[in-house]
């Protein structure tokens, strides 16, 4: 067996699970061997045959996949149409709703034409690169773990609603909460850009601490973005159900309780913020801006989950 | 308007999918292994690819229509495989659905409806 079969081999089982691998290592080489045997015998010189047998066995990226099990496209036929649905809603509801109310703002604040025209249209595009990549992401992943339930089955209550029709009332909830999300994820991710307050040189002082952004900030967006993701599920599926409260309360409990945590160990906001508005240092833990942003996340939380469970019940 | 080779091909291999699978579990009524499975289906005229019949060896055994077992008493080690009393059971059923096929084909030909 030579150094090329060898490679092969590697790169095959490179990509399967532990436990599988000694055996498939075992028969794939055995495998290769017979069929480089079998040219040899029929004259092909050794190194070529073995040459001829393994391209033909073809990507070993591809032969992984299939002894894994796993499929060789992103989102397949079962999933992709709702995949396809759910970003069209997203972004010609969303991305307009969003881009009017940045370029008001910004118009209201007293930027100038060209200046609003170019932050609006920079979020826009941030926000449909978010929107497209979450949702991606997310129906990759149910594509890869979605094994043994087969994709739900298309019912005529899944028409879209007739905008005269009664029950349109629940989307446009949907797509209000969906839309507060994107704001937050938004207000987050721009809280490092934009502040009432700069420095000397012009830069702007975050009011939040920019060491958050080594972790916390992009978990609470994540957080932010599972919810958007909640939001849809709780959609198609049309009324809350127990297994949909427990969800929400664990989406709730990830937002919280470090959020809370974070305040109480004085993390959240930048010093720097509060000095130059001359608060002094860090607002501390006991300080009322602190306990009623605290009061009011767990308030906020706690509510959302108690109603969640109320309406299951229902 | 002509199909070209491509088109033909494609189509071919569309036909093609799921009889690899049940001449897999009629072949495998008498034990054997991959390389020798592939070459036996050489043969009789089953066109497969070597990185699509190993794969789907392990994925039938997986779901129980064939059984594996490893022979160490020969020069190299290889992996047997054995079409089960369910893969027997599956082949019936879908040798017979595969022959309603060919009739029903047959009798549109002819223009019967």
């Amino acid at each position: 067996m030579s150094e090329l079969t060898d490679r092969y081999v590697g790169a095959t089982l490179r990509s399967i699970p532990e436990k599988q691998r000694a055996d498939i290592e075992a028969e794939l080489r055995v495998s290769i061997v017979d069929a480089v045997e079998a040219r040899v015998e029929s004259g092909e010189d050794a190194e070529a045959a073995e040459r001829v047998v393994l391209t033909g066995l073809g990507d070993p990226d591809r032969l992984a996949a299939g002894y894994a099990g796993r499929p060789g496209y992103l989102i397949g036929p079962d999933h992709f149409f709702a995949y396809k649905r759910l970003l069209t809603v997203l972004l010609i509801t969303v991305v307009p709703i969003v881009a009017v109310v940045i370029g008001v703002v910004q118009a209201v604040s007293g930027d100038d034409f060209g200046s609003v025209v170019g932050h609006t249209f920079s979020v826009a595009i941030s926000l449909i690169v978010h929107m497209v990549f979450w949702t991606t992401l997310v129906f990759a992943i149910v594509e890869r773990s979605d094994h043994k339930t087969p994709a739900n089955e298309w019912a005529l209550s899944d028409l879209p609603p007739s905008l005269t029709v009664a029950g349109t009332v629940k989307f446009g909830e949907t797509i209000a909460t969906v839309v507060f999300l994107v704001f937050a994820i938004a207000a987050i991710s721009l809280s490092q850009t934009i502040s009432p307050l700069s420095a000397d040189d012009g830069t702007p002082i975050p009011i939040f601490d920019p060491e958050l952004w080594s972790f916390w900030f992009p978990f609470f967006m994540s957080v932010l973005a599972l919810e958007i993701v909640f939001e849809v599920v709780k959609f198609r599926i049309g009324r809350w159900t127990w297994g949909l409260a427990s969800v929400n309360l664990a989406l709730n409990a990830l937002f919280a309780v470090p959020a809370v945590y974070l305040l109480v160990t004085e993390q959240v906001f930048n010093p720097v913020f509060f000095d130059e508005i001359g608060w002094g240092a860090e607002p501390a833990s006991n300080g009322s801006l602190v306990v009623v942003t605290m009061i009011a996340i767990a308030g906020i939380a706690l509510w959302d989950v108690i109603d969640g469970f109320r309406k299951a019940r229902k | 308007m002509t199909y070209d080779d491509a088109q033909l091909e494609a189509h071919l291999k569309e036909l093609r999918r799921g009889s690899v699978l049940l001449a897999c579990l009629l072949v495998l009524r008498t034990p054997g292994y991959g390389y020798g499975l592939l070459e036996k289906l050489d043969e009789a005229g089953v066109e497969v690819d070597a990185n699509t019949l190993y794969p789907m060896l392990r994925r039938l055994e997986k779901q129980g229509l064939l059984t594996s077992e490893w022979d160490t008493d020969g020069a190299r080690p290889r992996k047997y495989y054995a079409t089960s009393d369910l893969g027997v059971e599956l082949a019936r059923e879908l040798m017979s659905s595969w022959l309603d096929m060919t009739r029903t084909l047959e009798g549109l030909e002819r223009g019967e409806s």
